[in-house]
Order: structure tokens, then sequence, then C-alpha cells
């Protein structure tokens, strides 16, 4: 499955906000991935996600595949959508 | 292009591409694994990581509980990026396919990582690259104080000139190869440890150069001008041209001064030998490319700090002395057994926190606290000795004949233990050497016991005159044509000649013409100077009147004046060393004494 999503918070994809979707898309079984242009990175690598440098109003496709894509995808957009829980 | 300056340590021209170093790459250490080490080498990286792992963890509990969650979870990234599958999978390969030791591979991973951030022409952004150099800095802290590798060198395929702001003794070991061939440091001055470094390596150095580490970036050309104290970066090629043209000169006089391999004799006939001073076994290549008459002073410091933090075995002492040994060639070796301690060299088995380490616990007085540490350097040294014929061991920092008497205890202890173990041994000489002044005040005594006496003049002027010629506020009083170390020096060679026992020197004052001019006239006849020196104090020495140098030194021993000394000596000896090395070399060594 794969669907776009933009980055919206302040900072962007930056270390903290990284590890906050690191932690979720660890919590699924299913391969995830970002894929910005030609980069595409492991979804579940902070390394991979912090060398896509993304700032406010990157978009980004993510993708996944495996038993519990749907419920991840759908996870991980709320997650961006909602600028990493940085508002709460 | 511009023009820095610094203080000139060490002479020569070089020309060479940068390597900038900050004091933190300088420590990731390079070198091939073997493949029965492999297993080895990840297990270190993996404790490393267990390490970092619970760092991190403390970090963030006391961030947390200061300045709240938020903050904190900052660490809960850096934790991430410790556990990243792309930074072990990318480490451990580099150390299975390559062979590179695990430091090496994690810092290859790190900066392939980094390098997309440096694409990035926003600052902001490119800051991001921090929090992994942050877990990467961490990581290669805890691996450097868990290794006991020695680092082995980069492999450098072009002239290198290394730029850092400052550098360890324990760099020495990375520094010491062939491609390297120019120091600038911002830190240091003429008596650093970079300094005898560079003189020991000849290679160029300018040191205490303000912000240089800044200003040169990797890989630009820079030239390093070791007698005016002069760093030309990315200069003309007109300027360049100016500086090789100086080094033509400068090899040519070097070269050609005198004939490097005959005798050295002094117009009216006296005989006298001229050794050398080094520091890595390497430099006999040096030593006899110069023609010294063997070794006058091996400093086995650099042995040390090579196997650190280990202590050289045994074996590593036998190895290292025998090639030094064998490539004299039936030549004089003089090897100075551990001289740690004081301003120049550190150490983690010596003893922290001394209020004045200079007059501590070093040298020969550390020695005799660590016998084990002194017993495995002796053993190695009297089977060398004993195998090659021409080694002679000094021990350094004697202040009196009570102390002499617990060495040559020590060591007599040292010989009946290999004796009894089965190794052949002869009769290897022992001798003091006189850098203390007390010891020089009871150098007839000392010489009663003794196979040989060498004077050490650096220290024994530092100590004489309790002057440290680094500090700038008071270097203006080091001068060794004071009396009372011209006096020490002459009841030093007397006392020698009495006991019929051989009296040689080293110490900056054997490696300067003038300095040399004067010992002779003092007495001396066995001279061990820097090699870069050698041809020079040389070919000044053979078109000297030893009777000549006797009566001016002993008009100049009439004044009580030192400064008035120094100029009657200049005066007196100024028109042969110009006569015989040109007005050009004469100045500068002039100007530098």
């Amino acid at each position: 499955m794969q669907q776009e999503v933009a980055v919206v918070n302040e900072l962007g994809l930056h270390a903290r906000a990284a590890a906050v979707f690191v932690a979720e898309a660890n919590r699924f079984r299913s391969r995830i991935e970002i894929v910005r242009g030609a980069d595409r990175v492991d979804g579940k690598s902070i390394l991979g996600i912090l060398t896509l440098i993304a700032p406010k109003g990157t978009m980004l496709t993510l993708v996944t595949d495996g038993p519990d894509e749907s419920a991840a995808i759908e996870a991980l957009v709320a997650l961006v959508a909602d600028k990493f829980g940085e508002g709460r | 292009m511009s023009v820095c300056t610094g203080v000139a340590v060490s002479h020569g021209i070089a020309v060479g591409a940068a390597l900038v170093i900050g004091r933190f790459e300088l420590e990731v250490p390079h070198y091939r694994v073997e493949e029965e080490e492999l297993r080895a080498e990840w297990r270190r990286f993996h404790r490393a990581r267990r390490q970092a792992r619970e760092e991190i963890q403390a970090l963030r509990d006391d961030t947390a509980g200061k300045l709240g969650k938020k903050y904190a979870a900052i660490f809960d990234a850096h934790r991430m990026i410790l556990d990243d599958r792309k930074l072990s999978r990318e480490t451990m390969e580099g150390i299975r396919d390559q062979r590179m030791n695990c430091e090496w591979a994690l810092a290859k991973t790190v900066h392939r990582l980094l390098s997309v951030f440096e694409k990035v022409d926003d600052p902001y952004l490119r800051e991001r690259g921090g929090d992994i150099a942050d877990v990467h800095q961490r990581l290669q802290r805890i691996l450097a104080s868990q290794s006991n590798h020695q680092a082995k060198p980069l492999n450098l395929t072009e002239d290198t000139v290394v730029v850092a702001h400052a550098l360890l003794p324990s760099d020495a070991i990375w520094l010491h190869q062939e491609r390297i061939v120019g120091f600038v440091t911002e830190e240091g001055g003429k008596t650093s440890h970079t300094a005898i470094l560079a003189n020991a390596l000849e290679i160029p150095a300018v040191l205490g150069v303000e912000g240089i580490a800044d200003e040169v970036r990797h890989g630009e050309e820079v030239i390093v001008d070791g007698f005016h104290g002069k760093v030309a970066i990315s200069p003309s090629i007109e300027m360049k041209q100016e500086f090789l043209g100086a080094r033509e000169e400068f090899e040519r006089i070097g070269r050609g001064l005198d004939d490097a391999h005959g005798p050295v004799e002094t117009v009216d006939g006296v005989e006298l030998t001229i050794a050398a001073n080094i520091e890595f076994p390497e430099e006999m290549k040096t030593v006899k490319r110069v023609g010294g008459y063997g070794v006058g002073l091996y400093r086995s410091e650099f042995l040390f700090l090579a196997t650190a933090p280990k202590l050289p075995s045994e074996d590593d002492h036998y190895q290292a002395y025998k090639r030094i040994a064998a490539a004299a060639e039936g030549r004089r070796v003089i090897i100075r057994t551990l001289d740690l301690g004081g301003e120049k060299y550190f150490h983690k088995v010596l003893a922290k926190g001394e209020a004045n380490p200079v007059m501590g616990l070093r040298a020969v007085r550390f020695c005799l606290s660590r016998p084990d540490i002194f017993r495995a350097q002796l053993r190695g040294l009297l089977r060398v000795a004993s195998e090659f014929g021409n080694v002679w061991i000094l021990v350094p920092m004697i202040s009196g004949v009570a102390e002499w008497r617990r060495v040559r205890a020590f060591c007599d202890e040292i010989t009946s233990e290999l004796a009894a173990e089965g190794v052949q041994l002869s009769a290897v000489p022992l001798g003091p050497m006189i850098e203390v002044p007390s010891a020089a005040l009871c150098a007839g005594d000392l010489a009663k016991e003794s196979d040989f006496l060498a004077i050490g003049t650096n220290d024994l002027l530092q100590y004489t005159l309790a002057v440290d010629r680094g500090n700038r506020a008071v270097a203006y009083l080091s001068n060794p044509w004071h009396p009372a170390m011209l006096r020490l020096l002459r009841e030093t060679i007397v006392a020698g000649r009495r006991a019929d026992i051989p009296v040689s020197l080293c110490g900056e004052m054997a490696s300067d013409p003038l300095g040399a001019l004067t010992l002779l006239g003092l007495g001396l006849l066995s001279f061990s100077c820097n090699p870069v020196m050698i041809s020079e104090v040389r070919s000044v020495l053979r078109e000297a009147s030893e009777a000549n140098a006797r009566e001016v030194m002993l008009a100049a021993m009439d004044l009580d004046d030192g400064e008035q000394i120094r100029r009657f000596v200049e005066e007196a000896f100024s028109p042969l060393i110009r006569r015989v090395i040109g007005d050009e070399l004469a100045g500068r060594t002039r100007s530098e004494t």
C-alpha cells in the first residue's frame, strides 16, 4: 500500500520526530518505506529517515507491505499529519 | 593565497597537501584486522555499543528529571541511532569485508551517512547530522578508552602536511610515516613535544600558528618554511618557486659541506666523534646518510608511547634495540633508559597530580620505584648489548653516588638473573647521565664507579639556572654561557678525563656550531647532535683548532657575566663559522641559540 503525506510540523523530520516515527513503525510487522523523489529509505531505521533531510512542506510517500500494512499506513500517515505529536 | 606566521621549530621547507585534523578525528585509529581477530573486533564494537546505550539512558533520565520529558526525547533518538541496523550492518561489513578495525569501519559508515548533509545548502538543515555525529563521537571515545591496539599509519598516497590544533605525544606513532612531510599546529613552541618529534623525523615544522586549522581546507596545497616560521596556503607559482629555490640551496649546503664518512679531526690533529641523537629505530637510515658516528643518545621513550597503554615487554625492548644495534654496524650506540616524566612525555603509569613533575618522580627515580618496568627494559638492553657488543647503557637524572649504586646493584642483579638462565653475557658499559647539578658537582665520585659519563645540557641548564626556557617571561635567562653552566661542564669533562673514561655530550648545545666550539674549548671530544645538524657541526669542528678553542674558553671563563661571555665567544668563533658554513646559515644558527 502507499499514500502521500506532507510534512507539516515546523521543524520537519528532525531527530526527535524521526525517533517517534521509528518507534511507531516498529510496532508493525510490515515492511515500511518512505519515498521522496528518487530516495527510498527504511521507515524503521532512524538513520534512513534522518538522511532524507525533509524540512516542513516536503511531500513523502509512505509504502507499507505485509500482514498489517493497512493499519500501519493509517497510523503513520496520521502521525505525520499530527506533527509527530509535537503539539501535545 | 595567504601566508601565516608561527614559530619555526624544525628546519627545512616542505610542500604538500593539507591533512587537517581535529583532535577527535585524529583519535580514530586505522589498521588492518587479521582474519583470526575479526570476531574479537566485532565483539569490541558490541561492547562499546552496550556502554554507549547505558550512557545515553543515564543522560536521558538525568535530562528528564531536570528539564522534562520533552527535552529528554532527543536521547531516545540517540539510542535509536545507536541501535540502528544500518549502522551496525555497514560497520560489520567494513570489518569483515575490508578488514578495517571497528573504529575505522564505524567512522567510514558515519561519514557516508553524513555526506548527504554536506550537500544541503540550508545551514539549519545541515546541522541535522549533529545527532549522528554525537553518537559517533560517543562510540569512538568509548572504543579509544578500551582499545589496546596501537594506531597504525594512514595510507597516504601523496606528500602531506599535517595541520592540527595540537598534536599529542601518542600521535607520534601515526605521524611517523614517509608521506608526511611537514607539521603545522596552533599550539606548541620550541620545546614542545611536537617540536622534538619534528626534529627527530627531520620534518619541517611551524608551531603556534593561530587559527591555522580553520584557515586551511583539507587537501589544499601548503608550504611549510621551517627556517622562517612561515606557512603559505595555496601559494602562487612564483611563491612556490621561491620556497623551493631556498630548499634546494639548503639541501646543497647540507649535503656538500664535508665528507660524511671519513674520520673527524681538528686542524691540530685531535680526533673527535660526532654521533646522533635519535628517537626511532627508523632514524638509523638518516644517521647513516649524514654519517653520524653511531648514536650518542637513543631516547627510549617512544618505545613506551608506541605500546601504550600497555607497557613494552622485554621482547619489545629487545627487538627495538636490536634494530638500532644492527644498523649501527659496530659503531657505538648509547641507549638511555626510560626518561618519562617532566615536561616532554606523559604516560598512564606515571603518578598523577605531582605539583612539580620536573623535580618529581621521573626518569631513574620512576624506574627504581617500578622495578617491573625497569627490569624488562634492562633485560632487553643487556641481551642486545651482549649480542652486539656496541651498546652502552645510559641512565638519566642520576643525582648522586648513592642513587647510582642502587642502579648498579639492580643492574648486577639482572645480569646474574640472565646468567642463571643461561644467557651469554659480556661486560656492558653503564654510565650516568649528568644533567642534575648535584651530579655534575660530584662527577669525580660518579666517574670512579662508571664506565662513561654523558652530559645532557638541556636539563642541566634548566636545573642549574632554575629557568624553564619554554616560559617566555624567563626564557632570556636560559643562557648556556652562564659561568655556572660552563664551570659544571668543565668539571664534568675533567672528571671523566681523570678517571680515564669517555665523556659524551648530547643536548642542543652540541647541535649548534657555536655551542660545539665552546665545548671543544672545554675539552669535550665526543659530541652527539640532532641528525640534521651533524653536517654543519662536523664541518666546523674539522676546521677548528682544539688548542685555539681552549685558549678562547680559558679567557672566556675569566669573565663573570654570562651575556658578556656569550658575546666574547661569538666574536672569537664566528669568523670560523662564517667561513665554513656561509653567512646565511651562520646567522640563522646564531639567532636561534
